[in-house]
This record gives C-alpha cells, sequence and structure tokens, in this order.
C-alpha cells in the first residue's frame, strides 16, 4: 500500500466531489463533465495506492524464503547455528562462519573444514559496488542503506580503528524478517559493505534487534 | 515508472477534457466517455501499469458505466 498514491486519490475524488455538488447546484454541466473525468483520474490514483507493487517481489520473497531455509538446514547440521564465530574475508569477498576461528587464507567458497573446524563460506560479491561516497563510513553506509536500499530510516556508527559499532535505525517489516532468517543478508551487506569501505577482514563480536533497531559489532582483522 | 505512468495518465485526460470544453461539449455522460476511453487506451498501451497495479475492479466499473452510457445514447435514438 502507497500512502501517498492513496492520500492523492482520497483528494482528486473528494475535489472531484465537490465540483459535481456545486455543478449541481450551479447547473453548469460542463463542471459536471470536468468533475466526472477528474473521477476517473482519482479512482485509477486511489486503486495505485491501494494495489501497487513490483511484479517480481512475491517471487523475490518466496526465492529468498526457501533459500534461507536451506542455508539455515545446513548451518544446523554442521552445529554452525548460534555460537558460531562470522567472519568478513576481502580475499574472495566471502563471508565465513565456523565454529572456532579460522584462517581466512585456509578456507574457499563452501561447505569445508579446517583443522578439523567446520565453516561454510558465502560469496559476498553479488553485493552491488558502489562509489565510496563521503570520506565516513557512516556517510557511505546512510547513503547506500538508506537512500538507495531504504533498509532503515537512519544509520549510526560509533567507535573507530579496531572496533565499530553500527546502528540500523529504524528498520522495516520485510527487512526484519531477512534480519531473522538466517543468514541474515543485513549482516552480510552491512559487514561486507564495512570490510570493502574499510579495506579490512572484519569479524563480528556482536548484534542485536531492539525493536526497530539492529545493531552490529565488530572488530577489524588486520 | 509508476509516477510517470500516472502523470501521464494525468496529462492524456487534462488534454481530453480541456478539448472537450474547448469544443462546447456540455453533456456530462460525454466527458465521462471520454475519460475511460483514455483509461482503457492508455492501460492497453502501457501494459507495464496494468502489471503493476492491480485493475480489474477498476476495469469492471468502468466498462459498466461506459455500456450504461452507450445503451442510455442508443435508447435516446432510438426513441
Amino acid at each position: 500500500m502507497y500512502f501517498k498514491y492513496l492520500i492523492s486519490g482520497s483528494l482528486i475524488i473528494a475535489v472531484s466531489a465537490v465540483a459535481a455538488i456545486y455543478s449541481l447546484i450551479t447547473g453548469l454541466e460542463v463542471v459536471l463533465g470536468a468533475s466526472l473525468t477528474t473521477l476517473v483520474l482519482g479512482i485509477v490514483v486511489l486503486t495505485t495506492g491501494l494495489t501497487y507493487g513490483e511484479p517480481l517481489t512475491e517471487l523475490y520473497r518466496t526465492y529468498v524464503r526457501d533459500l534461507s531455509r536451506l542455508v539455515s538446514k545446513v548451518l544446523e547440521d554442521s552445529g554452525l547455528l548460534g555460537g558460531s564465530r562470522f567472519r568478513v574475508c576481502l580475499n574472495d569477498f566471502k563471508a565465513v562462519i565456523s565454529t572456532k576461528p579460522v584462517s581466512c587464507l585456509e578456507t574457499s567458497l563452501g561447505f569445508g573444514l579446517v583443522n578439523d573446524t567446520p565453516y561454510l563460506a558465502l560469496p559476498l560479491d553479488s553485493i552491488p559496488r558502489f562509489e565510496v561516497v563521503g570520506s565516513d563510513l557512516r556517510g557511505y553506509l546512510s547513503e547506500v542503506l538508506t537512500r538507495k536500499f531504504r533498509v532503515c530510516r537512519g544509520v549510526n556508527v560509533l567507535g573507530g580503528e579496531d572496533g565499530y559499532t553500527i546502528e540500523l535505525l529504524g528498520v522495516g517489516g520485510d527487512v526484519l524478517e531477512l534480519i531473522k532468517t538466517p543468514p541474515n543478508y543485513i549482516k552480510l551487506l552491512v559487514l561486507g559493505m564495512s570490510a570493502k569501505f574499510l579495506g579490512n577482514d572484519l569479524e563480528l563480536v556482536s548484534e542485536d534487534l531492539i525493536s526497530n533497531n539492529y545493531v552490529v559489532k565488530f572488530r577489524v582483522v588486520k | 515508472m509508476i509516477e510517470g505512468d500516472l502523470i501521464l495518465f494525468t496529462v492524456l485526460v487534462v488534454i481530453a477534457t480541456l478539448a472537450l470544453i474547448y469544443v462546447g461539449e456540455l453533456r456530462p455522460d460525454a466527458y465521462l466517455a471520454v475519460a475511460i476511453l483514455i483509461y482503457f487506451i492508455y492501460t492497453s498501451v502501457n501494459y507495464g501499469f496494468r502489471f503493476r497495479v492491480k485493475l480489474k475492479v477498476v476495469d469492471l466499473l468502468l466498462i459498466t458505466t461506459f455500456s450504461l452510457i452507450v445503451a442510455y445514447r442508443v435508447y435516446e435514438v432510438l426513441k
């Protein structure tokens, strides 16, 4: 539902109704004709507000849900769900989920073992490339997450040098679903973009979802 | 994208209304019929709009209205 079209459509219909009443009182048939065409316009705008949707959204939603179930199953079976380490590696640009710390260089994409430690390495190169906007991480994340992807209403970045806390403020409905479903694409996106911006590998310290705010803490691995 | 579609539709409706006012048309049903015709032509040509917005109810409402206008005009002629 798109409120701006809903309100616009309602206003157009209201104006059309007022014009129609005015024409009936004054007997101006031209005004009645114009008000009827405005009514058609209002109905179309109102319907747009009520039913507008991008055609592939539902398909993508189903696809993401199925894919997440598969990844969740793999994580669950390999004991990587909960209490595991999450690391973003710039070589191969991947996210590595493991039970114990593993070296980025020893891992490759997919499921594997390093010294009997299971890991799952997910590719992050599908994250679109963005030109670096602004000189700080906050400006960059705000530009992409808030203005381009509309993931949240605002971004806060605390800390610096070795550790950062990133707060995504006012996260929307569908995005909340993504955050709650492993492997949590929003976490991958935030850490992937931060790693690219900082030019370092990152390791997740903690993540929290407090009401509509998503907080990610990570440290820079040098 | 959808803004552009709605603006174009609005422009077409406004042009048609102004044209009818200019030629001195007084019958309200003529205005309505032309607006409905523009709606169907526009949504047929610009199928992307129909693809994104569910217009079935509007289609039904407008085609019924249009049929009633035509039926009334035919009745007037035959009477």
